[in-house]
């Protein structure tokens, strides 16, 4: 009987644990809330890798808070807006989870900063770049990110455009909010710089089945080039529609960094190698020798069996999500807690952490939640091979 | 005539009703046709429309927009509302249109205020189907068609959404088939299943024409089950048609009439005349009459014929009255006969009943039971209802029986042997003898019978019936006062013993009081010269001590000599005052030393306020001697050497009162041997003892109760076996405080 009464106690006092989300190993958990039911999307999977890495060797490291294990809880919003929402619910009402990272979509994101600040739910950018995920004028600012923003990338690449000797330009940009934000940035920087013109600017739906008519309009207007503003899967749609054109038709195309948010080449195929291409950059791990990224490599390799560097897709926000990792993991040590509020506050007080990216001297402030600067910033193609490299 | 002229009008009327309502039916029939024609139309004209709307709602889901617009919800107020109001739908018919997400819920909408739907849990099973739905909402009073198409997106091949029109069934009715006020006499109704969901009626009544028609529309819409009655009641206007067959009919009923009438008159000319021939005949039965009619050949051959058949008739009329008469007188006598043979018959049936009857009242009344067997198989062929009550079955269940099995099985065979004498007793003339055998009931009990039997022949067969008498009861009897004789023989050995003892005991009593008496005299000389002594010492002499001493014991045989005068005295009916206390000091003279030659140690509290009580003294003794004499057995028994800490004696009296009775309690509790239960009730009965033989007569409780009895008394006894014996005495009170 005796045996009976403890067993019912066992089984209650973990029902209990259960319930209020407690775990029983003491774990500290990160969510990250991406889109992996998008089909062409490597982002997402390049910001687990991350995570994952970074979480390995804080691990190994005896991990956090003296000595609680990190773990990584992932949901699917399949880059649709009210699953994020949801998603963002669930994840913050879980003990013991400090942060979320978000995926590539802005437009989800924006709308979810409404739920992140009403729950007090920490959000870490590794990749949204829209401006408005952390200018969103909540106070205290509950989002930091680590990576570029639209408007650090839009001058990089009118300006790789101008280098170019591209006078006019047509536009072509993704209907949604991120599009918006770039085409006002777009258009900020063309009226401070009077030798570049905006000569035709057209919009598409994700879900367009081809987006020939609108890039004959672009090339028709008198553009030189086009700045497109669009993820992988419309970007190689783009691509492919000028691939099948005659050669003197074929405009260069200069993108924003979302479409090395997929598998750019396999998307593309053999039409990548006719069009010229360029996008914008933050990192390269490719290129990058240091210790660091030997590391990270070599734990990539460990944890997700990879042979070859190729099999890195969206280097980026793998690079991204480790750094943020590292110092949401030096902001729990100095919270001491898993209580968000603190950890928010903390992270505005990490310093002087040596990343993959850079050397972080203070990556966040309070008057400052952006990790990176447009120095970080670099323009980028695919090479033969399918790899990312910087054009110097 | 007139036979003929209704014969004619019913004719006309059969066949004026027949053609008129052919007539009728091929009108209404084109009618008919040219309204149901109608009636399809419309209904094409309703499938096109609605299949139409669903077609245009399902090409708006696979706009790029809706799944943009679920990526960007931001993006509603730029482009997506817009684009909802700027929609307009063919014919014109209004629609909402709503873009819902994953939850159901509104994110755009052609709308102001869409709202949320009552049933989301609908919606979203209808996302993670991926299946477009039909559905008929009601709410407000007014039927709704929903039409919702799940929106997928190629990248990440699921359904992310939902595309949501809704159309009011009255609106889009309204709109295809307009209202006329007043001018249109056709209902107009619209079902859904078996439910309707839309209803014009401009006209109530019976319906002259009814067409109902399954809606043909394509998925999701045919969820809907949809189904369009039209309904006219305007009757069609026949009254003309009617007018002008009431005209023709009178005008052909009034020209037959005439010629009918001229034709019969030329007709029957000479056939009245010779109906008046026969009229003449029938009322006079005059065969003698003949037709002499003068006319064409047809009638006088008629007429001739008519002649000879008058003849043959008077003939053949002679000839049956003949007959008549003869068989008239057999068919009388023959009735005579079997009046007679019915009348005998019926006497003799009447005899039979009686008898049966009879018997049968004698049979079942018998006080006996009767078995009915036929002899050669032994089986049971009746019993009456005293059989039934011995054997404890019903009559069927009887009836079949072998006759053996009325027998327990160990006695089969000698109730064969007996019943084989008996039976060949019953078969001679002389009545046979009763036998005693047993018989055994259903609930297997056995019952000892006197059994007689009898052969009876019925119709030829011969059947033995045996009479069986229940002997058990008599038996019974017989049995308890054969031992009530043996028990009341023992009494009167036992009671002369008993006699003989008391007797012996009479004598000894007579013999202690002489012995008394004689010493009574010198004990008071004793006394008196020990007073003497004492008076004639010094007070400080210790002879005076002595004296004393003398004395007491000189008083103390007094005592106990009174008390054996008293004992040995003859017992005498008279009953005086007696308190209670004072009898048991009396008492405790005599048993004192025997107590203590025991080593019993008495203790005696008797209440002073112990009311007196009306009793013999003598016998009231005898009562406490006894209960101290057994107590005194009972603790010697128990503990046969001196104890007197271990053998005692409580005796105390005490008034008890209730609302009904005042009584004086005296309880006798010794700590001896006690009784056991299974005794306890016994031992106050006459001669019941423990005692071994010699040393109890068993009188003692007996006589003791008997004697408490006697003056309004009771005494009871508790006792547990080994530890103690409780007596106690209620005597009913007489004075109480010298009331």
């Amino acid at each position: 009987m005796r045996n009976i009464y403890l067993i019912i106690f066992i089984v209650a006092f973990t029902l209990t644990l259960s319930a209020t989300g407690y775990s029983s190993d003491n774990k500290v958990y990160i969510g990250l809330n991406a889109e992996f039911g998008h089909i062409t999307s490597t982002s997402d999977d390049a910001i687990k890798q991350g995570i994952l890495i970074a979480i390995d060797e804080i691990n190994r490291s005896g991990g956090v808070l003296g000595g609680r294990k990190l773990e990584l809880i992932t949901r699917d919003n399949r880059a649709v807006v009210a699953r994020t929402i949801q998603n963002n619910k669930e994840l913050a009402a879980m003990h013991d989870l400090v942060a979320v990272f978000c995926g590539k979509f802005s437009s989800a994101v924006i709308e979810s900063l409404p739920v992140i600040h009403e729950l007090g739910l920490i959000l870490l950018d590794p990749w949204a770049a829209n401006d408005k995920v952390i200018d969103n004028g909540y106070v205290p600012n509950y989002a930091f990110r680590l990576s570029l923003k639209d408007s650090w990338a839009i001058p990089a690449i009118m300006n790789y455009a101008k280098k170019q000797g591209f006078s006019k330009v047509g536009v072509l940009l993704i209907n949604t909010s991120w599009g918006r934000n770039n085409l006002e940035l777009i258009n900020k920087y063309a009226a401070s710089n009077p030798d570049i013109k905006i000569t035709d600017i057209q919009w598409f739906n994700y879900g367009d089945k081809s987006l020939l008519d609108k890039y004959n309009s672009v090339r028709k207007s008198g553009a030189k080039a086009v700045i497109l503003v669009a993820i992988e899967a419309e970007g190689a749609m783009l691509v492919k529609d000028i691939a099948g054109l005659p050669q003197h038709e074929r405009l260069p195309v200069i993108s924003h960094w979302a479409i090395s948010g997929g598998d750019f080449p396999a998307l593309t195929g053999p039409a990548l190698r006719k069009v010229n291409i360029a996008f914008v950059q933050t990192f390269n791990l490719h290129t990058n020798k240091s210790d660091k990224a030997k590391s990270v490599l070599a734990t990539a390799r460990k944890l997700f069996k990879i042979k070859d560097l190729s099999e890195v897709k969206s280097p980026s926000g793998l690079a991204h999500a480790y750094d943020l990792t590292h110092i949401l993991a030096r902001a729990i040590d100095k919270a001491g807690t898993t209580d968000r509020k603190k950890i928010r506050d903390a992270l505005e007080q990490v310093t002087k952490y040596d990343g993959l990216i850079k050397f972080y001297k203070q990556p966040f402030s309070s008057s400052g939640h952006e990790a990176l600067d447009p120095d970080n910033l670099f323009m980028a193609r695919y090479a033969k091979d399918g790899i990312i490299e910087e054009i110097k | 005539m007139m036979a003929m002229v209704a014969l004619t009008l019913v004719i006309m009327v059969i066949i004026a009703g027949v053609s008129y309502g052919f007539m009728r039916h091929l009108l209404k029939q084109n009618v008919i046709k040219t309204i149901e024609q109608t009636a399809r139309q419309s209904d094409q004209k309703l499938e096109l429309t609605i299949n139409s709307i669903s077609e245009e709602m399902m090409r708006l889901s696979l706009n790029s927009l809706m799944i943009n617009a679920l990526v960007d919800t931001s993006g509603s107020q730029t482009y997506i509302d817009p684009f909802f109001k700027s929609y307009k739908s063919k014919g014109d018919i209004a629609i909402k249109i709503t873009l819902c997400d994953f939850m159901g819920n509104p994110i755009a909408s052609n709308v102001k205020n869409p709202g949320t739907y009552n049933d989301p849990e609908l919606l979203r099973k209808t996302i993670s189907r991926g299946m477009n739905l039909g559905e008929l909402l009601k709410d407000n009073n007014a039927n709704r068609i929903l039409l919702a198409y799940p929106i997928v997106w190629e990248m990440t091949r699921k359904p992310e959404g939902l595309l949501v029109a809704e159309i009011s069934v009255k609106e889009l009715v309204d709109k295809i088939f307009p209202a006329t006020e007043g001018k249109s006499k056709i209902n107009l109704s619209l079902l859904s299943g078996s439910r309707t969901v839309f209803s014009r009626i401009n006209n109530e009544g019976n319906y002259f024409f009814k067409f109902t028609d399954k809606l043909h529309l394509t998925p999701p819409l045919d969820q809907l089950d949809l189904k369009m009655e039209i309904a006219d009641y305007e009757e069609i206007n026949f009254g003309w048609l009617i007018s002008v067959y009431v005209l023709a009919g009178i005008f052909f009923l009034a020209l037959t009439i005439w010629l009918s009438g001229r034709l019969s008159y030329f007709l029957t000319t000479h056939l009245r005349a010779l109906r008046s021939i026969t009229q003449k005949i029938s009322d006079s039965g005059d065969l003698e009459t003949r037709a002499e009619i003068d006319g064409p050949a047809e009638v006088k051959t008629l007429a001739a014929s008519f002649n000879t058949m008058i003849d043959k008739l008077k003939e053949s009329r002679d000839l049956l009255e003949m007959r008549v008469e003869e068989r008239t007188e057999e068919l009388f006598r023959v009735n005579e006969q079997l009046q007679d043979e019915l009348r005998v018959r019926k006497q003799n049936e009447e005899a039979l009943k009686e008898s049966e009857e009879r018997f049968k009242s004698l049979f079942e009344s018998a006080p006996d039971a009767i078995f009915v067997a036929d002899i050669e198989s032994g089986l049971i062929v009746d019993a009456n209802p005293v059989a039934s009550q011995l054997l404890l079955l019903p009559h069927d269940k009887i009836v079949g029986l072998h006759q053996s099995q009325l027998h327990p099985p160990g006695k089969v065979e000698y109730v064969k042997e007996s019943f084989a004498a008996h039976v060949q007793e019953a078969m001679g003339e002389i009545p046979s003898h009763p036998i005693e055998i047993t018989v055994l009931c259903s609930n297997g009990d056995e019952i000892s019978v006197e059994s007689m039997a009898k052969m009876v022949t019925v119709k030829g067969k011969h059947y033995l019936m045996g009479i069986f008498r229940n002997i058990t009861e008599r038996k019974r009897t017989e049995e308890e006062l054969k031992k009530y004789r043996e028990h009341l023989e023992t009494l009167v050995e036992q009671r002369t013993a008993e006699a003989l003892r008391a007797k012996h005991l009479a004598s000894i009593g007579e013999l202690a009081a002489g012995v008394a008496h004689e010493i009574n005299n010198p004990i008071n000389s004793i006394i008196n010269y020990a007073q003497i002594l004492k008076d004639t010492m010094s007070d400080s002499s210790k002879g005076k001590v002595f004296s004393d001493r003398i004395m007491k014991e000189g008083n103390r045989i007094a005592l106990i000599v009174r008390s054996l005068l008293s004992f040995g005295r003859e017992i005498k009916e008279e009953k005086e005052l007696i308190h209670i206390r004072d009898l048991m000091d009396e008492m405790l003279v005599l048993t004192e030393t025997q107590l203590k030659k025991d080593g019993i140690s008495l203790e005696m509290r008797i209440a002073e306020s112990l009311p007196q009580v009306i009793a013999n003294k003598q016998q009231l003794l005898q009562v406490f001697f006894n209960l101290i004499s057994n107590a005194r057995y009972a603790l010697n028994q128990k503990c046969p050497a001196m104890d007197y800490k271990n053998k005692k004696i409580d005796i105390h009296g005490e008034m008890i009162a209730d609302d009904y009775v005042t009584c004086a309690r005296i309880v006798f509790l010794d700590n001896g041997t006690g009784i056991s239960d299974d005794i306890l009730d016994k031992v106050t009965n006459p001669f019941f003892t423990t005692k071994p033989a010699g040393l109890g007569t068993g009188l003692g409780l007996s006589i003791s109760q008997g004697i408490i009895k006697g003056i309004g008394g009771r005494l009871s006894l508790e006792s547990k076996e080994g530890e103690f014996t409780r007596v106690i005495i209620d005597l009913p009170v007489t004075v109480i405080n010298g009331n």
